[in-house]
Order: C-alpha cells, then sequence, then structure tokens
C-alpha cells in the first residue's frame, strides 16, 4: 500500500500521518460488495440485533425468533443490521476554471486542480486504509475517465496515478459527464464531487446530482473557491481573460468590485442552496486554508 | 463681440485637451487570466451604461469647462453694437467725438469717466479694413487730431493716451459744425459714422443739433455717466462788495452750488495772501446759496488765494475750490476844483467840502493815512486830516489833480481847454468827475467837457443855462430812483428826506435823443434833471444839478450822506473783483498802463509761470491804453499782467460753473427730439452696464468652476 501510494506525487505521507487514526464514514446506508463497518441497507441474519417485527407470510423463516414464538406463541422476525464496506467515488472537475491560481498552464501549483489532486489523493488513501473501496471519475462536458471502486492497493495506486495525472478541458459544462458517470456506477455509495462549479450549466449539473441521490447515494459537494475569485484585485486596469475560453473584457476592477462580489457570493450561495435541497452534504473549500486543514476538518465533521 | 477674440481660438484648440487627456490617462490593461469571467461580464453589464453616462458627462463637463474659460478671457460684450467688421466690403469714415470737458473728470464709482472712456474710445480706433477715423476732442473748442478721418490710427490712440480733461466747457456745435465739415470731405460712397462719447451733460446737451451731419450718417452716443445722479457741490463764485480799500475788512460773498438732491452744510475755507478764515453756511438741495463775512485785506494791490470746500468729497473735486483775488485800492483821494476861495463862506465848495470830509475822514493813524498825507497836504487850505484836496480851477496842479480818484467840480468857473483835456483823459482812464453845476459857465464847461469826449459819450441830458426872462420858482425833486446809489441809502426815510429840499436857480436840462434815460438818478419839478451818473470810457461822470448857495439842501442833513454815498457807491467804484472767465474762452482786458511801458509787462499764468507763446496771450497798444488780449486761458487760475514784478491786472480762469452739475440729459430726448431725422442710437457705458458687461465673464468663470466642481460630484456618485 505505503509502496504504491508513494508514486503519487500528491500523496504526503508524512501529513497524512497525522490523520492516520481519523475515517471517512456515512450515516447513510450504502450497499458494499463486502463485509465492513459500514451499516448496510441489507438487514440480513449476520448483524447485530435491531428490532423484532411480526412475522408476515412468505418471509424468510430462518430469521422467525423461534424462542418468543414458543413462549407467547406468536411469530416474530429478528431484525439484524449488516455491515459492509463503502463504496467512494471521488468525481474530479477537469476544467479550464480548476486551473484558476496555477503559475502557468503546465505549473499547477496553487491552482484548484492541484488542490483538487492533493484532497482526492488524501481521502483516497484515508478510504482505502479503512478497507473501503475507492473509485475515481473524471468529469468534464464528459465523463473523461472512470475507475470503478476498488479495494486493492493496486487499484487505489491507479486512483492516484489517475488523480495525479489529470489534464483540464476547456468546458463550461459538466452535467453530461455526471449523467455519464451515473450510468456507469451500479451499486449505491458515496460520491465525493471535486468543482468550483463555475459552469453554465449548474441547475443540469445538480439535476444529475439528483439522479444519483435518487439511487440513494450520499453526494458530497466539495465547492473549491480560490480567494483571489471572492475578490478582483487590486490594479487600475486589467484584461480579464476567460480560462475556458470566454473571451476578454478590459476593465477597471474597482469600478465593478461591488457588483462582482456580488455575483461571486450569489453563485456560492446558490451553489449551497441547490446542494442542500437536493440533500447533498455541502463543503466550501476555502484555498485559503491548506489541503490537510481542509481535510481533517472534513473528517472531523463527518464522524460526528 | 469680444474684448479679447484670441481666446476664443485658443479655446476652440483647447477642447481638444480634455479629449487628449481622457484618452492619455485611459489606463493601459494588464493581462489576467481568470475562471469567473461569466461574474465580471456581468459586473461590468451591470456597470457599463452607468460608466458610459459617467464618461460622458465628464467629458461633456470638461470640454464645457474649457469653453467657459476661453468665453471668459474673451470677456464677451453683450450690450456691444457691431460694428463694420474687417472683412466688410463698403468704406467707412468714423469720427469720435471724445467729451474732454471738466465734467468727464467726474468720478462714478470711483473712476474718472474719462478713464473709463479712453479704452473704450481706444477699441473704436482699431484697425479695420477700408475704415479711416478722426478723434475730436471736444471742450471749449475742438481739437481734431487730423484735419480729415486717416487710416493712420496709431496716431489717434497716441493722441488718444495724451489726451486729458479740460477745466472747460463743451462747446458742442462747434464741434459738430467741424464733424460735419469733415464728413463732407469724406469719400463718396462710405459709411459714415459719428461715434459721441460723453457724459451728456445737460447744460451742454441740451441744444444740441444733429441736423448740420449729413442725412446718412449714423450716430452713436456713448454715455459714460452713472445712471443714478451723482452728487456735486461746487465753489461757483467769489465776489467782494463794493471797492475794497486798505485798511478795511472786505465784505465778501462765496456762492456755493449744490448739484444734489440732498441740502448740505458746507464750509468754506478763504486763503488770501496769509489771511485765511472758514466760513460756514447752509445750501439748498439743488440751489445755490452765498456764505461769506469779513475778510481782512493788508497792503495796497492785488492779493491772489483760494477758496474751497472743507470736508466734501463728491463726484468732481476740481470744482471744489476755485482761485480768487482781490484788488485792494487805497482810500480815495478827491480833489476838489474851483474857484472859490477857501475862506469863503459860505459857498459851494465849502459846502462840498465839509459834506465830503465827513464821509472821507482819513483814519487817525495808520499806514493808509500816512501814504495820502502828502497829497492832503499839498492842497491848499486843505484840511490835514481829510483825504479831500482843494483845487484852483484857474491854474490847477495837473500832476497832482491826476493822482486824485475823484475830481469835483464847484463852481470852477470857465475851464481852460488843458484842463478840459487832462480831465477826459482821467474820465477815460477810470477816473470820475463830479460836476456841481449851477450856473452858465458850469453849462459850458459841461459842454466842452462832453465835446473832448467825442462821440462815444452820450450825456442823457444836455444842460442849459437859464435865461433871463425866465420865473425864478423853487423848484423840488419829483422823480427820484430811489434803488439805485446815491437815494437808495435813505430807504423808507426817502421821501421825508427829500419833501422838504427847494432848489433854486441851477441849470435847465434838455433830453438828450441819443443818451440813457436810466443815468438820471433824480428829476426835477421843472423836469430838468437833478443828477446824472453817465458812464465815461472806464470813469464816471456824475452832474448834480443843484446850486448850493440858493437851494436850502446844503442846510439839511441829506447833502452829507448825499454827496457821501454818490462818490462812494458810484464814482469810487473800482471793482475790487478781479474779472472772472471761463477756462478756455477768450478774453480782453484794458490795462491801466500808458503804452509807454508795454516794454516791461509781462503776461504770467497760473503758478507764476510766464506765458511766452504770443498764441496764447498778447498785449496791443491802442491809443487809450493796451489791450491785453488772451486766446485761450486753459489752466484755472490767476492770469496776470505785471509790471516789473508788480502786478498791474489780472483776470481769474475758473472751471465754468455749467460743469458742475453733472445731471445727463435722458436717452429718449436724443433719440426723440434731438435726433433730426437722424439714424441714432444710445448706449450706456455706465458702471452699472460696465459692471453687468464684467459680469458676464464673472459668470463664465463661474461657471467653468461649477464645471469642474460637478465633474468631481460626478465621479463622487459614480464611484459610490
Amino acid at each position: 500500500m505505503s509502496a504504491t501510494s508513494a508514486q503519487s506525487r500528491f500523496l504526503d505521507l508524512q501529513a497524512l500521518a497525522t490523520l492516520a487514526r481519523m475515517r471517512f464514514t456515512t450515516k447513510h446506508r450504502v450497499e458494499g460488495a463486502y463485509s465492513g463497518r459500514h451499516v448496510s441497507r441489507q438487514k440480513g441474519g449476520a448483524g447485530e440485533f435491531v428490532d423484532f417485527r411480526e412475522y408476515s407470510p412468505g418471509e424468510d423463516l430462518r430469521r422467525l425468533d423461534w424462542k418468543i414464538y414458543a413462549r407467547t406463541g406468536k411469530a416474530y422476525i429478528r431484525l439484524l443490521q449488516d455491515e459492509t464496506n463503502l463504496l467512494c467515488t471521488l468525481a474530479i472537475d477537469v476544467s479550464r476554471s480548476m486551473l484558476f491560481g496555477a503559475e502557468s498552464d503546465t505549473r499547477l501549483k496553487g491552482s484548484k486542480l492541484e488542490f483538487a489532486q492533493y484532497l482526492a489523493t488524501g481521502l483516497s488513501h484515508i478510504i482505502a486504509q479503512n478497507q473501503d473501496h475507492v473509485g475515481t471519475a473524471v468529469l468534464s462536458e464528459r465523463l473523461v475517465d472512470c475507475l470503478p471502486p476498488g479495494g486493492t492497493p493496486t487499484h487505489v495506486a491507479r486512483v492516484q496515478e489517475m488523480v495525479e495525472s489529470l489534464q483540464t478541458e476547456a468546458t463550461t459544462v459538466l452535467a453530461p459527464g455526471l449523467k455519464e458517470l451515473f450510468e456507469r456506477v451500479r451499486s449505491r455509495g458515496v460520491l465525493i464531487l471535486f468543482s468550483d462549479f463555475l459552469v453554465d450549466d449548474l441547475s443540469e449539473v445538480f439535476a444529475a446530482l439528483r439522479l444519483f441521490r435518487h439511487r440513494q447515494f450520499e453526494v458530497v459537494v466539495l465547492h473549491l473557491v480560490h480567494p483571489n475569485e471572492e475578490r478582483l484585485p487590486e490594479g487600475a486596469a486589467f484584461r480579464f481573460e476567460g480560462l475556458e475560453g470566454e473571451g476578454q473584457i478590459d476593465c477597471s476592477p474597482a469600478e465593478i468590485r461591488a457588483e462582482y462580489e456580488a455575483e461571486f457570493a450569489k453563485h456560492v450561495a446558490k451553489v449551497r442552496t441547490y446542494s442542500l435541497a437536493i440533500g447533498c452534504d455541502y463543503r466550501n473549500v476555502s484555498l485559503a486554508r491548506s489541503w490537510m486543514q481542509v481535510l481533517g476538518s472534513f473528517l472531523v465533521d463527518r464522524a460526528r | 463681440m469680444f474684448t479679447n477674440i484670441w481666446a476664443i481660438a485658443i479655446g476652440c484648440a483647447a477642447i481638444a485637451l480634455p479629449v487628449m487627456i481622457h484618452w492619455l490617462t485611459r489606463p493601459r490593461p494588464t493581462r489576467l487570466p481568470v475562471s469567473t469571467l461569466r461574474f465580471i461580464r456581468g459586473a461590468v453589464e451591470q456597470r457599463r451604461s452607468r460608466y458610459r453616462l459617467r464618461n460622458f458627462l465628464i467629458l461633456l463637463l470638461r470640454t464645457v469647462a474649457v469653453i467657459l474659460i476661453a468665453a471668459a478671457i474673451a470677456r464677451p460684450l453683450l450690450h456691444h453694437q457691431a460694428r463694420a467688421s474687417s472683412s466688410a466690403a463698403a468704406a467707412v469714415t468714423r469720427i469720435v467725438l471724445l467729451d474732454s470737458s471738466q465734467s468727464m473728470g467726474a468720478r462714478d464709482g470711483g473712476i474718472v469717466r474719462f478713464e473709463r472712456a479712453r479704452p473704450l474710445v481706444a477699441d473704436l480706433l482699431k484697425f479695420q479694413q477700408s475704415t479711416k477715423c478722426n478723434l475730436l476732442l471736444a471742450a471749449a473748442s475742438p481739437n481734431a487730431v487730423f484735419d480729415a478721418p486717416t487710416t493712420n490710427l496709431g496716431v489717434l490712440r497716441e493722441a488718444l493716451e495724451k489726451a486729458t480733461v479740460l477745466p472747460e466747457r463743451l462747446r458742442l456745435q462747434q464741434t459738430l459744425n467741424l464733424a460735419a465739415e469733415m464728413f463732407a470731405k469724406s469719400d463718396q460712397g462710405s459709411r459714415l459714422e459719428l461715434v459721441i462719447v460723453s457724459d451728456f451733460q445737460r447744460s451742454n446737451w441740451a441744444a444740441a443739433d444733429f441736423s448740420v451731419l449729413p442725412k446718412e450718417c449714423q450716430i452713436e452716443l456713448r454715455s459714460m455717466a452713472a445712471t443714478e445722479e451723482t452728487a456735486n457741490l461746487a465753489v461757483l463764485d467769489f465776489a467782494p462788495q463794493g471797492r475794497v480799500e486798505s485798511g478795511r475788512e472786505a465784505e465778501v460773498a462765496i456762492r456755493i452750488g449744490n448739484y444734489s438732491d440732498t441740502p448740505r452744510n458746507v464750509r468754506v475755507e478763504v486763503q488770501l495772501g496769509n489771511t485765511i478764515i472758514a466760513f460756514e453756511g447752509f445750501c439748498p438741495a439743488r440751489a445755490t446759496a452765498s456764505v461769506g463775512g469779513r475778510v481782512p485785506v493788508n497792503g495796497e494791490g492785488w492779493h491772489f488765494g483760494s477758496a474751497r470746500l472743507l470736508d466734501v468729497f463728491d463726484a468732481l473735486p476740481d470744482d471744489n475750490q476755485l482761485a480768487i483775488g482781490l484788488h485792494v485800492y487805497p482810500q480815495p483821494k478827491i480833489a476838489i476844483l474851483t474857484r472859490d476861495k477857501p475862506d469863503q463862506i459860505p459857498s459851494v465848495s465849502y459846502y462840498v467840502e465839509r459834506a465830503l470830509s465827513a464821509t472821507f475822514a482819513r483814519p487817525a493813524s495808520g499806514k493808509a493815512g500816512q501814504a495820502t498825507s502828502g497829497a492832503a497836504n499839498s492842497g491848499t487850505g486843505s484840511n490835514s486830516s481829510s483825504l479831500v484836496t482843494r483845487m484852483n480851477a484857474a491854474d490847477p496842479d495837473v500832476e497832482l489833480l491826476r493822482q486824485a480818484d475823484v475830481v469835483v467840480l464847484a463852481r470852477p468857473g470857465r475851464l481852460s481847454n488843458d484842463t478840459t483835456t487832462v480831465l477826459t483823459a482821467m474820465l477815460q482812464r477810470g477816473r470820475s468827475l463830479l460836476y456841481v453845476a449851477g450856473d452858465q459857465l458850469d453849462a459850458n464847461n459841461l459842454n466842452d467837457l462832453a465835446q473832448s469826449l467825442g462821440s462815444s459819450v452820450r450825456l442823457p441830458v444836455d444842460f442849459l443855462p437859464r435865461t433871463a426872462g425866465r420865473s425864478q420858482a423853487e423848484r423840488f425833486l419829483t422823480d427820484v430812483d430811489r434803488k439805485r446809489p446815491p437815494f437808495s441809502i435813505f430807504g423808507d426815510e426817502l421821501a421825508s428826506a427829500v419833501k422838504s429840499l427847494q432848489f433854486m436857480d441851477g441849470l435847465l436840462t434838455r433830453p438828450t435823443t441819443s443818451g440813457l434815460k436810466d443815468d438820471i438818478r433824480a428829476t426835477l419839478s421843472d423836469q430838468s434833471a437833478f443828477l446824472t451818473v453817465t458812464s465815461v470810457g472806464r470813469g464816471r461822470l456824475a452832474v448834480m444839478n443843484v446850486d448850493l448857495e440858493r437851494s436850502n439842501i446844503a442846510r439839511t442833513p441829506v447833502l452829507v450822506p448825499l454827496l457821501g454815498e454818490l462818490l462812494s457807491q458810484e464814482l469810487t467804484t473800482s471793482d475790487s473783483r478781479s474779472p472772472s472767465f471761463s477756462c478756455g474762452e477768450p478774453f480782453t482786458l484794458q490795462l491801466p498802463v500808458g503804452e509807454e511801458r508795454m516794454g516791461d509787462l509781462k503776461i504770467v499764468g497760473p503758478g507764476n509761470t510766464e506765458v511766452a507763446d504770443s498764441e496764447r496771450g498778447t498785449l496791443t497798444a491802442i491809443p487809450s491804453g493796451i489791450i491785453w488780449d488772451m486766446t485761450n486761458a486753459s489752466e484755472a487760475g490767476a492770469w496776470q499782467v505785471q509790471l516789473e514784478g508788480r502786478t498791474v491786472s489780472a483776470a481769474l480762469a475758473a472751471i465754468p460753473n455749467e460743469e458742475s452739475d453733472l445731471r445727463s440729459l435722458p436717452e429718449n430726448v436724443f433719440t426723440g427730439r434731438l435726433s433730426g431725422g437722424r439714424t441714432l442710437s444710445y448706449s450706456s457705458g455706465s458702471a452699472a452696464e460696465k459692471d453687468r458687461q464684467d459680469d458676464l465673464w464673472v459668470w463664465l468663470a463661474a461657471a467653468c468652476m461649477g464645471c469642474v466642481m460637478m465633474e468631481l460630484l460626478t465621479l463622487k456618485l459614480f464611484k459610490t
């Protein structure tokens, strides 16, 4: 495991050592392929006792509590909760807007994408450490790449490798990729979406996420916000160029600062509202903090 | 019209300045890739309309500010009538008449009217194509810079620079006539313009006659007077009362004119020689008043000084002071020519001498008395304390006779031709003669005297001796001129005084056709003249038709005041007042000097500067003396003729009284009554209008500042 993880430059094991005891948990019931620590949607006969329920004809008689039936003459079924493992898919938006903050097109240091890569790699490492399955999906205007959840070290290494080798694409839509991903995934699990949601089809994106929610996925929205996006730079005049090929605008930041900040805050609020509306776990991830702080607080919050 | 037209061109060029500034100061954008371009675009679209509006407003305000400041510097003149432009094809003959009379020296709002007019006239004399100009400086006489309109406007402007206000009145009609002559000589077909810059003083302009100008002449009147009435006080006149004699106080009266709507208490300081004395009085509004009193004078001869208003700060300060002159005479010397013996009592000469001695008694002591003692002592049988000298009419001392101011003939017998000639010459030179006529010889003497005086003298009556067969009835006074001396001294007591008078003998008289009846002061009951007073040359001849021995007048209290008043008011009335003339006006005076001294005389102007210019003043010898002729007494003050440093005659040149009344004629009088059918425009260049014109540039500058403030406000508003 450690050998494969060391291959990714985003896997900082020394930093992750502080989170070694942390687990990525979910309060939702999940479907897993194997027995694990997470509450399964299945109530079978191998789990912990939960409750009694009156027997209905046609039910499996193996789950009938015979001792109660003998004492009371009434038939009750013993309800036992199965525990299974977690299937987590890390969906990463690779639109070119995720390059914001990068030193250049090739040097991604400081960009939202790099931040997402650190987070995704760290999460994959923690999830895999807890015997859960992790997969990844690279989203653009289409599903660029997808690796179903898996739990083997090799699989995790492939996941981290895929995360490491992400390439941005000039697109302003995200919903088609999500829909394609929805069609590809089979079992219920957790979908963690890394995105800045700077897309033209925001409604469609959340419509697609709603599909995941309908399929009883737990959707965690990690909204990546760069501090320089929240406010415009100081200066007399700038020629603002869109990273996704939207053209360019010449203006003085001072003249539109207030409107811009209002627009951006409105956008953030809109993403949050949409997320909560469909039952997603929304997290505003500011790049002003280090990815370790974000990851730690995220895991802590999830553990509560 | 603009004062500085060049500023408009600069302003037009400067309009590009804000555009350039706008373009040059536009920020150079820094390239910045962003992920949130959609939000930036949204914000920009929100702000774009506002910023377009802001930029438009700022550019507009900056441009307007530049235009306004250019217009303010250009100094627009809203009420300025457009004149022939430099591009006009038609030739223009323009004559500018600048009033340089004293009233143009008045101040309105602290600015002298003439100085206010000067730039206006300079503007009129600026070069324009096909324009000929001339400048007429109008005062007592018109002064044209050139004989005809010229294109040499530089010389006109130089003459304008040197022009000053003259202490003269405006002789308008002469100036208009001169302008009309110039227009008559101007080029045919040219447009004729007469621009008159004046204060249009009521006293000078009320009788203006523009009809002498050509019909097609355009007359433009530019008033420099204030729209409101300008208050002014002036010292108009200084007049001593009667003959001022040495050793006696002079009674003087100073006339003050109040040309304002407010009554004023006035205080006048009279400085005469070393004497300074102040008089106070009250001057009603729009009226004249006299203040005065007694002024001590010392020494004989001419005394000069000034009378000036104290504590008066009015529009025209020049007329607050008046140069004054006073001729102080010695006490009159009276010679009685008679053939009566000094010790013959009663006699005609006795009565006359006693009466005159009572009136002209020498002061008990004093310089004047000492000066005349020699003459008094040289007389035969004269009283030593009297100024009256008896002389034998048969053989008079001619030299002594010539020193007398008044010669009284009392029964002189038949006068010799020489004596008659001497007496005639004395009359011509200003001495006076009283003839107490009672017998036939006197009638003959009077006829000889009249013949010797020539045709220039017209006695009111011919004196005839009584014929032997005529009744010797007593005569009495029937017709007396009670208003004039000597009878005016009796006042209301005249009737009772003359009621008891009875006249015996005496001469008969017959009125002459050429004589003046006014010269007869009293008439007897037989229609004979009792007293006649006639001007003869510079002297006066009085004839009293009475036989003092046989009439009772010598035994009544009437004779002494009658003779005294006659001599003091009529025969010794050499006016102590110096002749007064208006500045700029010519005057002529006859000098009391023989022509033999003509080479020693010199004319001295104000400030004791000798007048060497023969064009200004000349002395001419005539048979009766020397004539002093001044053609142009341009300065106010005392003009004198001196003989060996002693003033023998003087005249005072003063600012004409009309110039002190600063009221102007209203516009409608010019455009209506005085225009005479000519095209006449009137514009007021008064302080108020001038200020209003000046105000415009102030408002433009304020509007420019307003634009700048609006720009800042716009930036502030759009920023917030």
